[in-house]
């Protein structure tokens, strides 16, 4: 009929009030750390796997640091850019006739509708192991894939425009958006690549305004393309035009200036043949003053030393705060103990052994602890969840 | 002496022995000494004295909540005074019911739960036939609509039906009362012990109850005045 657990679970029932500040008291206590533990885990995971995936990188020189988060996280712009010519180079680089690593560029300095848009080459997409589930990769000036966060947060797929924002990437400036065509769509990877946009260096420059077509359609022949109009519409109508559309028609009038070797590029990931090529590229870039290279694993390391030392911090604080529970918790019950220990009596006098009577006030303690653990790790596992759905960490 | 009236299976009370039991509370100064006490099997025995004469104590010793520093308390055959806390105990939980003045009843536990306590305590108690039991014993106490609620929600006379329900819900041969209508108005009072006697004899249970109530002595077969403490005596 009733039992020691049922004994248990009516008094927490009964005291309702009091099992339900105890309840929150434990479920405070515990949920923090376990967040920040959680957070740290999963965190730690995807960013070092990314860095350790990333051999080389090379940037202008600038803040090595930054230059991590620009090339492997897509935050941040740095504040000098190196050339194509870097790029190139970069990739002639040989010993014995043999190519010591591929060089693949990047530029970042925009985004689209609020994603970093992401210039680089074909190279790209393999070495991270992106692969598209839908569509193909961009190959005609215009064309981008979106990540499958990208497609899913703005509602777009194959076939569908995509804006360029006027603006650049954290950062204040001026440029007409550019109309991009979303040729594809990548398969998750669970990494930044799913929150950004990719297109070929040039449709990246074409954003920037280092390239432009001239415009040969009729101003008036259909009100779509109108609005899709270059160059050759902006005196006549520049209220009208809000973008600027690269079509087959004016594909090919697309042209830009300068020397092509001057052409800008923010980073450029460097993948070594073997070890032996990395060690000897390495040196060889190190001496280039104007080049500033670092190995991604060895620059997160250098930061999360210090994340980890916050960290401690926040652990002696978190044994204090528990410590502190910890006492009031006994207390509370030390304190509910004698308040019953009228009850105890007559269960003594009744026939129950102290035994007994242990096993039900430790099953109702158990409870209690369970209950607040369940509660703290229900609302962390919940807020990580909110957090995943928010952020996308 | 009485016997279980029919329909209910038969069931003889205890015979209870005391022997020149001698006790002292550790630290206390009075101590409780009595020459001897004999209940018979079924017979209803009464104890009175003023406040600290040591009724209580008397109560507790018979059923062995504690153990006397002389004498013995022989229980049918068995002295139990003699055995250890253990075995005292599951004679206790088994063979005699306690019912105090105070009522003592568990307030998280509704009315059935709280007359179910032995059975949760041990749940090899009387396991067959005790599912109708509760239900039968309330019913007769009156409890039946009340099974569900909790103590908070009764008066005194209800609790106090309820406390001697769980007393008697093992079937004990030994019924022991300590003032049980001492904190119930005289009305409520008699009907109470009318029925914890009814119960008692239906089951021909043995019954000491402690009571300041002289007006129902006439009730009770044999009375246990504990008023002149040193010398002791029974009737
Ligand atoms: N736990 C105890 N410790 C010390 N002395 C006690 C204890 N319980 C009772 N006494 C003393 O023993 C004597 C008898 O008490 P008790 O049996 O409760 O008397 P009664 O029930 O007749 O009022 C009293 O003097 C009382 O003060
Ligand atoms: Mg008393």
């Amino acid at each position: 009929m009733i039992g020691p657990v049922s004994l248990a679970l009516r008094s927490i029932t009964h005291h309702r009030v009091r099992t339900l500040l105890l309840v929150l008291c434990i479920a405070l206590v515990a949920a923090l750390p376990l967040a920040i533990q959680l957070l740290m885990l999963r965190h730690e995971s995807t960013i070092t796997t990314r860095a350790t995936d990333t051999p080389l990188v090379v940037g202008a020189p600038g803040s090595r640091f930054d230059l991590l988060l620009h090339s492997l996280y897509f935050r941040t712009t740095p504040a000098r850019t190196l050339s194509l010519a870097d790029a190139e180079r970069i990739g002639e680089e040989r010993i014995e006739e043999r190519p010591l690593a591929t060089a693949i560029p990047l530029f970042l300095d925009d985004t689209a509708r609020g994603h970093p848009l992401v210039g680089t080459t074909l190279d790209y997409f393999p070495f991270r192991g992106l692969q598209v589930s839908r569509g193909t990769l961009p190959q005609l000036l215009g064309d981008a894939v979106v990540g499958e966060e990208v497609a899913e947060s703005l509602g777009v797929g194959v076939g569908d425009p995509l804006l360029t924002d006027s603006g650049r990437l954290y950062d204040i400036g001026s440029t007409y958006p550019l109309r991009l065509r979303i040729v594809g769509v990548l398969a998750r990877s669970g990494g930044p690549d799913d929150r950004a946009v990719f297109t070929s260096l040039r449709t990246t420059w074409v954003v920037r305004g280092l390239g432009h077509g001239h415009e040969s359609l009729d101003a008036d022949s259909d009100p779509a393309l109108l609005l899709g109009t270059g160059e050759g519409a902006v005196t006549a109508s520049a209220a009208v035009r809000t973008w600027t559309e690269i079509t087959d028609e004016n594909r090919s009038s697309f042209h830009f200036h300068g020397e092509a070797d001057a052409w800008p590029v923010s980073a450029i990931i460097v993948v070594p043949r073997d070890p032996r090529s990395g060690t000897i590229l390495r040196a060889r870039l190190s001496v280039d003053p104007l080049l500033e290279s670092i190995e991604p694993r060895e620059v997160l390391d250098e930061t999360l030393s210090i994340v980890l030392r916050v960290k401690r911090f926040f652990d002696a604080n978190t044994l204090l705060v528990g410590t502190a529970t910890a006492l009031l918790l006994i207390l509370v019950f030390a304190l509910d103990w004698k308040v019953r220990q009228r009850e105890r009596e007559t269960l003594l006098k009744i026939g129950a052994s102290r035994g007994w009577i242990l096993r039900v006030a430790t099953i109702e303690l158990l409870l209690i602890l369970g209950a607040g653990a369940f509660v703290a790790v229900g609302s962390v596992i919940l807020g990580v969840l909110a957090l995943d759905r928010t952020f996308g960490i | 002496m009485s016997s279980a009236t029919p329909g209910t299976p038969h069931l003889r009370g205890a015979r209870v022995r005391c022997e020149e039991l001698g006790f002292r509370h550790p630290g206390g100064d009075s101590s409780l000494s009595l020459a001897s006490v004999d209940l018979e099997p079924g017979s209803r025995t009464a104890v009175i004295g003023p406040s600290g004469s040591g009724k209580t104590t008397l109560l507790h010793l018979i059923a062995g909540i504690l153990s006397p520093d002389r004498g013995t308390v022989t229980l049918d055959d068995e002295v139990i005074s003699g055995l250890p806390e253990a075995a005292r105990r599951r004679r206790r939980l088994a063979g005699i019911g306690l019912v105090f003045q105070e009522f003592e009843l568990l307030e998280h536990l509704s009315v059935r739960e709280n007359i179910s306590l032995p059975f949760a305590i041990d749940p090899a108690l009387g396991s067959e036939g005790r599912s109708g039991r509760v239900e039968e014993l309330a019913g007769r106490l009156g409890l039946g609509p009340l099974l569900r609620r909790h103590p908070r929600r009764l008066s005194h006379g209800e609790r106090q039906r309820v406390a001697i329900a769980r007393a008697l819900v093992v079937g004990p041969r030994l019924l022991l009362a300590d003032e049980p209508t001492g904190n119930l108005d005289p009305r409520t009072g008699a009907v109470v012990l009318d029925q914890l006697f009814a119960e008692a004899e239906r089951a021909g249970t043995t019954v000491l109850v402690v009571t300041h109530d002289h007006s129902l002595l006439a009730r009770f077969e044999q009375v246990i005045d504990l008023e002149s403490p040193e010398p002791g005596g029974g009737s």
